[in-house]
């Protein structure tokens, strides 16, 4: 009983952890491509710098959000599950027979 | 340009960025958010933080590091072991995330911040004790030990002594009020939990992780009152900044018609010709959202958009706008051939996927900018209590960190304000038809619209 708690508690640590780590590999990935292809852009028509930046901006940001719904997830994995329920899993353990 | 008044002021904020990690955590996390569910929430109105048995308010402050420390993560401190009482968990994450929310106002916050003076303070607390207010447990057990049904001690009056545990001044004072029962639960005595004992009907009872909230304190989120400062300065600015318009501008106007020549510029290339309608909307959400934003770095306020409820009625409002605004320019028809796509025959496939693709834009636009703002009040949140836990608060290593709070805050309204634009454009140019295919992606729509992209500036 004890041992499947503490799996439970184990495994929530790590989903929260890794949730944004993959995504956030995901979304550099992505953010680096559109990097790369802006400078490449501006590189070849320095005149349309601006506007290439404003793309450039755009599609940083939508990427990013892909980022941040994996951050909203572990932030609810980890606040709203982990951190209430963590302390009472804890006394149960504690109190468990072994 | 570097008169003593600017002088002065860039020192100040030189001051305020480099503060102390100690010296925030007086305004530690507390701030406004997620809708209380349960009146035992702490979640920002005043001083319905759990009350404390005697004098153990840093227990537990192994993990905090010296004693010295109290809380930076006082709100953290708190969350974590008044989880106990609050069944709102919702508002825990909020805790954690408005970064150095509190006690900026006067009509809210139980945090007293190291700004306001206790003169101030103190006769507001006593207006809020006076009021009436009510006392959640998360148990109740009598003399015994045997836990009491809950059932049977709700909407009663007693006397209690509160502890605010909160206030600047020491010895701690205890006031005595007369709240309501509320709510309780069925815990029993835990070790490590928090008691207290009242007198109902004669009856000794302990109260197990008892809160208390207070009605005129609740009265002003936080959220509600920073958000409206907001609006009104903003206002209030532009009123007075337009008062004497000249056709040869002095350097006030000037600056306004920058950034109205800014916005005119990226509008009409995003929408079109007939964008001046949309004008005023994109320029209010962008210059409304930016301030929300930039809010959060006032010490003692929070950010309103790092609460999720605030984007996320941007985010209706948008949306359902440029239904409205679709169903105006193209008719109801052609609204809903919108929705059905090129091939007509398709159309049974594609009006559920655009359906459910209009809903997924409240969702990410919501989303996309709660998360990065209330994403870095975490990280300042947490850099605040490292340097706590390490440096015992002296060292500031949560100001690199306001930089990047800084720059999120532009790029997010502007995203908001882009994508807003993105889906007018997308809804309402009704010169191509639908030739240009409506990927998912709205980039591709913007240029096959048949407009110039936008005029350099």
């Amino acid at each position: 009983m004890a041992g499947a708690l503490g799996l439970y508690l184990a495994l929530l640590a790590f989903a929260g952890g890794m949730g944004v780590s993959i995504a956030a590999l995901g979304a550099a990935l992505g953010q680096g491509k559109v990097g790369a292809a802006a400078l490449e852009g501006i590189a070849r028509q320095p005149e349309a710098a601006g506007r290439i930046q404003t793309a450039m901006i755009i599609a940083l940001a939508l990427i990013e959000s892909l980022a941040i719904y994996a951050l909203l997830v572990s932030l609810i994995i980890l606040f709203v599950i982990g951190l209430p329920k963590g302390s009472e899993v804890i006394q149960l353990m504690q109190s468990a027979p072994r | 340009m570097t008169t003593p008044l600017s002088l002065a002021a860039m020192v100040l904020a030189a001051g305020v960025w480099l503060m102390p990690a100690r010296a925030q955590e007086h305004s530690a996390p507390a701030a406004g958010t997620a809708p209380a569910t349960a009146p035992a929430t702490g979640e920002h109105g005043a001083a319905d933080a759990p009350v404390q048995s005697g004098g153990d308010h840093n227990d537990g402050p192994k993990e905090h590091g010296p004693a010295g420390q109290g809380a930076p993560a006082g709100g953290l401190h708190e969350t974590g072991t008044t989880h106990e009482a609050a069944p709102g968990h919702g508002a825990e994450v909020s805790h954690e995330g408005a970064g150095h929310g509190a006690g900026g106002h006067e009509e809210e916050h139980e945090e007293v911040s190291i700004h306001l003076p206790t003169w101030l303070y103190t006769p507001l607390k006593n207006f809020w004790y006076a009021g009436p207010s009510t006392l959640s447990a998360g148990g109740a057990v009598n003399a015994a030990g045997e836990p009491i049904d809950g059932k049977a001690l709700e909407n009663k009056t007693v006397e209690f002594s509160y502890l605010d545990h909160h206030s600047l001044i020491k010895p701690k004072p205890r006031y005595t009020i007369h709240p309501v029962i509320g709510t309780i639960g069925k815990q029993t005595l835990n070790p490590g939990s928090k008691t207290e004992t009242v007198t109902i009907d004669g009856a000794e009872v302990t109260l197990v992780n008892p809160t208390v909230t207070f009605a005129y304190a609740s009265m002003f989120p936080e959220l509600w009152v920073i958000s409206m400062l907001t609006a009104l300065g903003i206002a209030l600015a532009t009123f007075l900044m337009t008062r004497k318009l000249e056709r040869i501008p002095s350097r006030k106007q000037t600056l306004l018609e920058i950034l109205y020549t800014y916005f005119d510029g990226f509008v009409h290339g995003l929408i079109g010709d007939h964008y001046k309608r949309y004008l005023p909307l994109v320029g209010t959400i962008y210059i409304y959202v930016l301030m929300m934003n930039l809010a959060g770095i006032i010490p003692g306020w929070a950010s309103p958009t790092a609460n999720i409820n605030v984007p996320a009625g941007l985010a209706i409002v948008v949306v359902l706008y440029v239904q409205y605004e679709g169903i105006r320019v193209n008719g109801l028809k052609g609204y809903l051939m919108h929705f059905v796509g090129d091939p007509w025959w398709l159309g049974p496939l594609n009006f559920p996927i655009h359906a459910v693709g209009e809903v997924a834009r409240v969702l990410s636009l919501t989303i996309r900018l709660f998360g990065n703002i209330f994403g870095e009040d975490v990280v300042i949140v947490i850099l605040i209590m490292l340097a706590g836990m390490f440096t015992k608060g002296w060292f500031p290593l949560q100001a690199p960190m306001y930089l990047l709070a800084i720059f999120t805050s532009f790029v997010q309204a502007m995203v908001f304000s882009i994508l807003t634009c993105v889906y007018i454009a997308l809804m309402t140019t009704h010169e191509e038809g639908h030739g240009h295919g409506h990927g998912h992606d709205e980039e591709h729509g913007v240029y096959h619209d048949g407009h110039a992209p936008a005029p350099a500036v």
